[in-house]
């Protein structure tokens, strides 16, 4: 069996992922009382998947598609094979597509606005944003994709790693966007983002305070985040949001005056 | 959030046990399972049911009164209004006085093969 560490997935301001390793406390009765008094808290266990959900090294090439649950404009392919290790290529147009062949032909495909390659996941955003749409545009991606392995052409032009910031320098970038624009802005409802963690060009980000579960957050988180992040940083490529929006204690429309929502 | 209609808990118990029966909290109301095989004491497996028949704000399982619980593992399997049950596998934890654990999993996302 393989473990998915849900590293970023919490229940609120009190919750954490733990595991048995992680926790020292002693097992003696007598500090256990003691905590009885101590707030509670929640934490998450991380998910047990099946082999089956794990990266194979089948030579069959096999992709799943899933349309995310929040945004029906955006469709996730996971491939069992590698596409861009390390790294993610983010690509608003055709037109910023020069580096990616398998990215341009999927642009091909009417209503297309952007591809994100991402290690073994290629994600889609197209127009409209009808779920129940997706199923034959998402077919027809997959034969793009699966076509474009087989050619052995690379989805990536190796050369375009080249191009990237180092690590430091981009998570400095952000961090200032994060404290001279972002938060200071979303403050006024009570919230802020929090970088998380960063890969190459990769992204984790968490909301909290009251974008976490706030209505709105979809429309700040890409309106507002990602157009400051790309701006500071245009080699950027996936920004992921790792915020369990389900666990907001405080979320901004809940503190809305007049019971407005 | 989906209706929860009912689900069914295995948990397996690590080294540390508990002798009484460990309980839940549905959206904030105690709770206690029911149907309930085994038990929570060290290296034993516990099976409970409820059916709860409401809409999932908070779903959580209680840390013992006194001293420290080790969960091996824990399986739940949701029967969730409209949809086909699905079971999630949580992997071991430790639990004490002042923590609890989160026993709420979303129901997957459909995936189909293109």
């Amino acid at each position: 069996m393989s473990k998915l560490f849900s590293k970023f997935f919490d229940d609120g301001e009190h919750g954490e992922t733990a595991s048995k390793a992680e926790k020292t406390d002693s097992n003696s009765k007598e500090e256990a009382g003691a905590q009885a008094k101590a707030p509670r808290r929640v934490i998450t266990a991380p998910v047990i998947t099946s082999d089956a959900d794990a990266p194979s090294t089948d030579e069959e090439i096999r992709i799943k598609a899933r349309v995310d649950d929040f945004d029906f404009a955006q469709c996730s392919f996971c491939v069992n094979q590698m596409l861009l290790p390390d790294y993610s290529a983010w690509m608003p147009g055709a037109e910023s597509a020069q580096a990616s062949p398998l990215a341009q032909k999927i642009f091909q495909e009417d209503g297309v606005v952007s591809v994100l390659i991402h290690e073994a996941e290629v994600i889609v955003e197209r127009h409209d944003y009808i779920r129940d749409q997706w199923k034959p545009l998402a077919r027809r991606i997959g034969q793009i994709i699966r076509e474009h392995l087989k050619s052995g052409e690379p989805a990536i032009d190796p050369e375009f790693v080249k191009g990237i910031p180092p690590e430091n320098e981009i998570k400095q970038k952000l961090d200032s966007v994060l404290e001279n624009e972002l938060n200071p802005g979303i403050a006024a409802h009570g919230g802020f983002i929090e970088l998380l963690d960063i890969k190459n060009n990769t992204i984790w980000i968490k909301m909290g305070g009251g974008c976490q579960g706030c209505a709105a957050s979809r429309i700040t988180l890409k309106q507002g985040v990602h157009a400051a992040f790309r701006a500071a940083v245009p080699e950027l490529g996936g920004i992921f949001d790792s915020t369990n929006h389900a666990a907001g204690t405080n979320p901004f429309f809940a503190s809305l005056p007049g019971g407005m929502m | 959030m989906p209706r929860l209609e009912s689900f069914t808990i295995k948990l397996k118990t690590g080294e540390n046990g508990r002798g009484d029966i460990p309980s839940f909290v549905f959206n904030g109301i105690p709770c206690q399972f029911e149907q309930v095989n085994g038990s929570a004491q060290s290296g034993e497996v516990m099976e409970g049911f409820f059916s709860p028949r409401s809409f999932t704000h908070s779903f959580i399982l209680r840390g013992p009164e006194s001293g420290v619980w080790d969960i091996e593992s824990t399986e739940v399997t949701y029967q969730v209004a409209g949809q086909e049950p699905y079971s999630v596998k949580f992997d071991g934890v430790q639990l004490d006085p002042s923590t609890d654990l989160n026993l709420w999993h979303e129901p997957p996302s459909e995936e189909f093969d293109v």
